[in-house]
């Protein structure tokens, strides 16, 4: 028999798996105008959940699949459609991306935690779909090939798929109309189709796909891992591109040819060009092939470069909010002139001297990730590109500079700018073919490329030293951490900097002009594509630089288990930047930090699983279809804007007093504030004051806190019965106290429903707490946070009833509040439970690492009380009115008019980072 | 109805050679012919109107032109140069400036920025080591210009706002201001009067007419407004299903019976 056909053969079963989740991937590309990396997100859930209930809980087969196939695949995917993307129908391919990558992320934690558990599960005979059939053969033989049943199975139930989307979109209404959604989802509701009903058919279908390639895949392998699912879809990505994402057929063919030409490379390696079949070199480059099959096929296939199809109507869109800083007054720019050096001296201060060492190292940890993260900065936030292969450009510049350093005693500072360099080769090297692509091409192509280079490149031995890993030293003059950390803050500062001129350059106006309008830049002379290769390769350069710094802290380099720069978590990373703000430096430095204190937050100091940080991060992701600014930069501009607007707020409340009494509804905001601060305040510099003076970590005392706290606890409830009742004479909506009393009442249930599963708060300070502690603090919560969703949504019902268009408050401000107080209650709980336990939070940490617990503490307080002042705020403008309203006295004189709120919109640019 | 028809050829510059020259243009677009060698000469300082029914390949053939479209036959010379083969930034750089149809603004950016990133890009000074030495501020020269230019076009009320709050009209200006700045020696206009009221239109011509007068280079105009044609341009092409069938001086095109049959309806 010839050797083709032994390819063949024992190729196409793995191809046939391939092409099944290429068909998936190509089928929701066609459906849903998003590129679902979150597929083998999906198919793990339904394979995860399968298994469980077969081999876990011995439920039959029939069931297990009935389950995992009909119901849990469709109802996932409905809710995916629902909850994400029913907003994003007209969104644009960036945020569509950016909201995957977040499931990507997230969803195979959240499966491990809810499930699977954190180890593989073994899959054994029983789960075989196969036998369900009644084959009780493991397979037949073609040829003296042996062909499991399992992958037969797999081959046909893929080509029936593929036959039966054909007929769907081919000869079914709903498939022309899944297509045209795609397309315009706007035009398509022009024509008289319920473009939602349509677009949640087309998520559950493609969900649906999931969640039979899930359970097949799960049958075949021998255990059930998340990473097994990742990279086959990695992979298939290169036959779904061969199917330009479109054509379901030529998917199937590239999927079947891709696992034949997997089967055939090592014999071609070793027949054509002599290389041995078990050579290091064709170990590492089996693997790669499909990437190198999908690079290649998206650089040099012409056709493919098909520009993303622009949405006819998208000029209905609002454009994207300004910079933060343009919104700044003149006093608030002095204020933060000022305010900054003075905030980083202190910063610089307190880290060489009371912050821990263990402190010092992990914020000197974030600040290398902040580096690193600067390079997402430029090409995401300026270029407008996505590319997933920064944690590879980092780890050519880690490599490259402990390598040299290493073998050829090159200095290391040397070292870093050589790899620098070299990292910025790599870079423009592999932007020269692809940057033409531009897009989600151009992501798939970084994905393609990061992969490779870490299969083929960073494993080679010469590079590596295979697992033992590379040592990286530090500067001579950075030996210790506190003048390592002094080392990388020079670093970050001078790159920070860099980036911050490149935007307010000529470089940075250029890019501003082409995110404008790509045609208009061309007609003034703008070269896009030079530009983006420029800036590709510096991003590479400074991921370079970070990634020399990000090895120098734990001094060693490492690939495999638990490698310093695996492809994966680069995905984590640009998902981070972006949901936080890839536009600003401010953003790069909050995303490394809060990926190191979040990390500690949760899984050293609250003791949840590992995993649950990366669930916190994708899910975060979600908001990045509301606020593509970023969160950091969204809650900036906003709170400038607030401070703008409270202003002018206070003036046009002191000249309408002038001339009446002032209505009974406005109550200064430091009224409101400084009661709910105190008591957590007072609390606060107590136990800060008590730990100086005994120079060790003062405990919390449960009996202690609640005498400071309560007293304000008492006055919020107060305040919201109060403003309610104010409200509701302005033109709100009554029963504000029975909501209230409704909200304390589920909040006891729900702390009785704990109690009972043993989750107690003894506010007395002794264990067992009893069951009426929790009542009393869910009574508590339970209104509050209730009445921090109703006192908004009262405003903005007066508001609007009043005819506003521009409404100082809305139901959606009461969100983060609310959400304080669950996490408040929540650290109440462990704080409460811990001093009596001696396992919670404060409870047991000794000194200088209960700061950052302190700080984590102080800085929710504090945009709580931010929350709590913008409501006051928003119910004084509901009272005395808007600006330019006209109010008749009764002695006839109209309402005075001060400072307009529209002040407060762009002042020229200029303002520090 | 292949033959140019009305008067003879390229106006009355006589020795001066064009600009502008588009020899035997032809593109098709899987299997539809949409321009079949469309010929073009536009003097300096030429004002050159091409007219058309919908689908008869203006937009096309403007494309040719600026190189978002590769013609499939034909050469686009500049000033005796040929540009067939160059992207549209390099033409853009030899000196063709253009507006859109649809408004096309840096969103983000106020008018003066506009102004200010235009005379940026055609001094080509821009570096990146100059960006990180901080010198990449507009110097008091580029200012100038751009204040100039806002004078020109009456954009003083609007220069430091954001030109999404902008009317269309309003955009337009920023557009042709934009272009302007480029100091073109042709001027490409894609309908501008498109979505504007009479009085809009009427204004935004006088602005380009005095404009031409002061600065004198040539206009290609693509426009449906008759009105605007003919108050503002001296010779007309006229093309229909992707052939030329008249050209000339403006009111003897506008009095021909094909043209008439063809695009006015008769009348």
């Amino acid at each position: 028999m010839s050797q083709f056909t032994t390819w063949l053969i024992e190729g196409i079963p793995f191809g046939c798996i391939y092409a099944l989740i290429a068909v998936g991937l190509v089928l929701t590309y066609k459906t849903t105008g998003v590129f679902n990396f979150a597929f083998a997100a999906q198919a793990f859930l339904s394979g995860a959940v399968y298994v469980e209930m077969v081999e876990v809980h011995g439920d039959p087969r029939w069931i297990g699949l009935l389950v995992a196939v009909l119901v849990v695949a469709p109802v996932f995917g409905l809710l995916m459609d629902r909850a994400l993307f029913r907003y994003l129908r007209t969104a644009s391919w960036e945020v569509k991306l950016v909201t995957v990558l977040g499931i990507f992320v997230a969803l195979p934690q959240l499966v491990m935690l809810f499930i699977s558990g954190q180890q593989p599960i073994p899959v054994t005979a029983i789960s075989s779909v196969p036998r369900m059939l009644g084959i009780s053969a493991p397979g037949f033989y073609i040829a003296s090939h042996f062909v499991s049943w399992d992958f037969a199975m797999t081959a046909i139930i893929t080509v029936a798929i593929v036959l039966g989307l054909g007929f769907i979109f081919r000869y079914t209404a709903i498939g022309l109309q899944m297509r045209a959604v795609v397309e315009s989802p706007r035009m398509v509701e022009l024509a008289g189709v319920n473009s939602e009903r349509v677009s949640a058919a087309a998520w559950m279908l493609s969900s649906l796909l999931a969640g039979i390639a899930g359970v097949l895949l799960a049958t075949l392998a021998e255990t059930l891992d998340a990473n097994t699912y990742i990279l086959l879809l990695v992979v298939t990505i290169a036959a779904a591109a061969v199917g330009r994402l479109q054509s379901l057929p030529v998917t199937l063919l590239a999927g079947i040819g891709l696992g034949v030409a997997e089967r055939a490379l090592p014999d071609i390696l070793h027949d054509w060009l002599g290389l041995s079949v078990s050579g290091e070199l064709a170990k590492d480059v089996r693997p790669s092939l499909p990437f190198l099959v999908l690079f290649l096929i998206l650089v040099l296939v012409r056709s493919i470069r098909k520009r993303e199809s622009a949405d006819p109507l998208a000029g209905v869109d609002p454009p994207r909010p300004a910079m933060a800083h343009t919104y700044k007054t003149p006093e608030i720019e002095r204020l933060t002139k000022f305010a900054f050096p003075v905030f980083v001296a202190g910063f610089i201060v307190a880290m060489l001297t009371i912050v821990s060492g263990l402190w010092v190292l992990r914020l000197t940890d974030g600040l290398t990730l902040a580096v690193i993260f600067l390079s997402i900065t430029i090409i995401t936030g300026f270029a407008g590109q996505i590319s997933l292969a920064q944690a590879t450009f980092a780890g050519i510049g880690g490599f490259t500079a402990a390598d040299l350093a290493v073998d050829h005693g090159i200095p290391i500072l040397l070292g870093v700018v050589i790899g620098a360099l070299v990292a910025a080769a790599a870079g423009s090297l592999f932007a020269l073919p692809a940057l033409r692509l531009g897009g989600i091409y151009l992501t798939l192509a970084t994905l393609a490329f990061g992969l490779m280079v870490e299969n083929v490149v960073f494993n080679r031995p010469e590079i590596s030293n295979g697992n033992v890993g590379v040592h990286m030293p530090r500067p001579s003059f950075a030996q210790t951490d506190r003048t390592f950390f002094l080392f990388v803050f020079g670093v970050f500062a001078v790159v920070g900097f860099a980036v911050i001129l490149i935007r307010k350059g000529t470089t940075g106006r250029f890019l501003t002009a082409i995110r404008g309008s790509e045609a208009a830049a061309a007609s003034i002379g703008i070269n896009a594509t030079v530009l983006r290769i420029t800036l590709f390769a510096v991003a590479s350069a400074v991921a370079g630089i970070g990634g020399a710094l990000f090895a120098m802290v734990a001094q060693d380099i490492r690939v495999g288990q638990g490698a310093t720069f695996p492809t994966i978590i680069g995905i984590a990373w640009v998902v981070l930047v972006v949901t936080l703000g890839s536009r600003t430096v401010d953003g790069a430095v909050n995303a490394g930090i809060s990926f190191v204190v979040v990390q500690w937050l949760l899984e050293d100091a609250l003791h949840l699983e590992p995993g649950i940080f990366l669930i916190l991060f994708g899910l975060g992701a979600i908001t990045y279809a509301r606020h593509p600014e970023g969160i950091v930069e969204y809650n900036t501009r906003k709170s400038i804007v607030q401070m703008g607007r409270a202003r002018a707020l206070s003036a046009r409340a002191k000249a309408y007093a002038a001339a009446q009494r002032l209505p009974d509804a406005y109550t200064r905001v430091a009224k409101v504030v400084v009661p709910c601060a105190a008591g957590p305040g007072l609390y606060l510099a107590y136990l800060l004051g008590r730990s100086l003076i005994e120079d060790s970590w003062a405990k919390v005392h449960t009996v202690t806190l609640l005498c400071f706290i309560v007293p304000s606890v008492l006055f919020l409830l107060a305040w919201m019965l109060r403003s309610d009742g104010q409200l509701r004479r302005l033109g709100g909506a009554p029963r504000g106290p029975l909501v209230m009393l409704g909200g304390a009442a589920g909040g006891a249930g729900i702390g009785v429903l704990l109690h009972s599963f043993g989750h107690t708060i003894p506010l007395c300070g002794d264990l067992p707490g009893s069951v009426l502690d929790d009542v009393i603090v869910g009574l508590a919560a339970g209104a509050a946070l209730t009445m921090f969703l109703w006192l908004p949504a009262q405003a903005e019902r007066v508001g609007r009833a009043k005819g506003w268009l521009d409404l100082p408050l809305r139901t959606r401000d009461g969100v983060v509040p609310a959400v304080i107080v669950v996490i408040g209650t929540y650290l109440f709980s462990r704080m409460t439970a811990g001093s009596a336990h001696g396992i919670g939070l404060v409870g047991q940490a000794t000194p200088p690492s209960g700061w950052p617990v302190v700080f984590v503490t102080f800085a929710l307080t504090v945009t709580w009380l931010q929350a709590i002042a913008s409501i006051q705020g928003g119910i004084n403008e509901v009272a005395i009115g808007q600006e330019g309203e006209v109010r008749a006295t009764a002695a006839g004189l109209a309402d005075p008019a001060p400072a307009p709120v529209e002040a407060f919109v762009p002042a020229p640019a200029g303002g520090s980072e | 109805m292949s033959a140019p028809s009305v008067t003879e050829q390229p106006g009355s510059a006589g020795p001066r050679p064009p600009i502008l020259e588009a020899r035997a243009i032809s593109k098709r677009f899987a299997g539809i012919t949409a321009l079949s060698d469309v010929d073009m000469q536009v003097a300096p300082g030429e004002l050159v109107g091409l007219i058309g029914p919908n689908g008869a390949g203006k937009t096309t053939f403007f494309n040719c032109l600026l190189g978002m479209l590769r013609p499939e036959g034909g050469t686009v010379t500049l000033e005796g140069r040929d540009i067939t083969g160059l992207p549209v930034y390099k033409r853009a750089r030899l000196g063709i400036g253009r507006t859109f149809q649809r408004l096309e603004l840096f969103s983000g950016m106020t008018v003066r920025e506009h102004f200010l990133v235009t005379e940026r890009a055609r001094r080509g000074t821009g570096r990146l080591w100059k960006d990180l030495l901080n010198l990449a501020k507009p110097t008091a020269e580029e200012q100038d210009l751009a204040e100039n230019m806002i004078e020109l076009t009456g954009l003083q009320a609007e220069a430091d706002k954001a030109v999404e709050s902008l009317s269309l009209g309003r955009g337009r200006l920023v557009e042709l201001g934009r272009a302007l700045m480029t100091q073109p020696k042709l001027l490409l206009l894609d309908e501008p009067s498109s979505g504007l009221d009479v009085r809009e239109t009427a204004g935004l011509a006088d602005k380009l007419a005095a404009v031409q007068a002061e600065r004198e280079f040539a206009v290609l105009l693509v426009e449906h407004d008759v009105e605007m044609v003919s108050s503002l341009v001296t010779r007309l092409y006229v093309l229909d299903f992707g052939e030329l069938i008249a050209s000339g001086p403006t009111a003897a095109v506008l009095g021909d019976e094909q043209v008439r049959r063809a695009y006015l309806g008769d009348m």
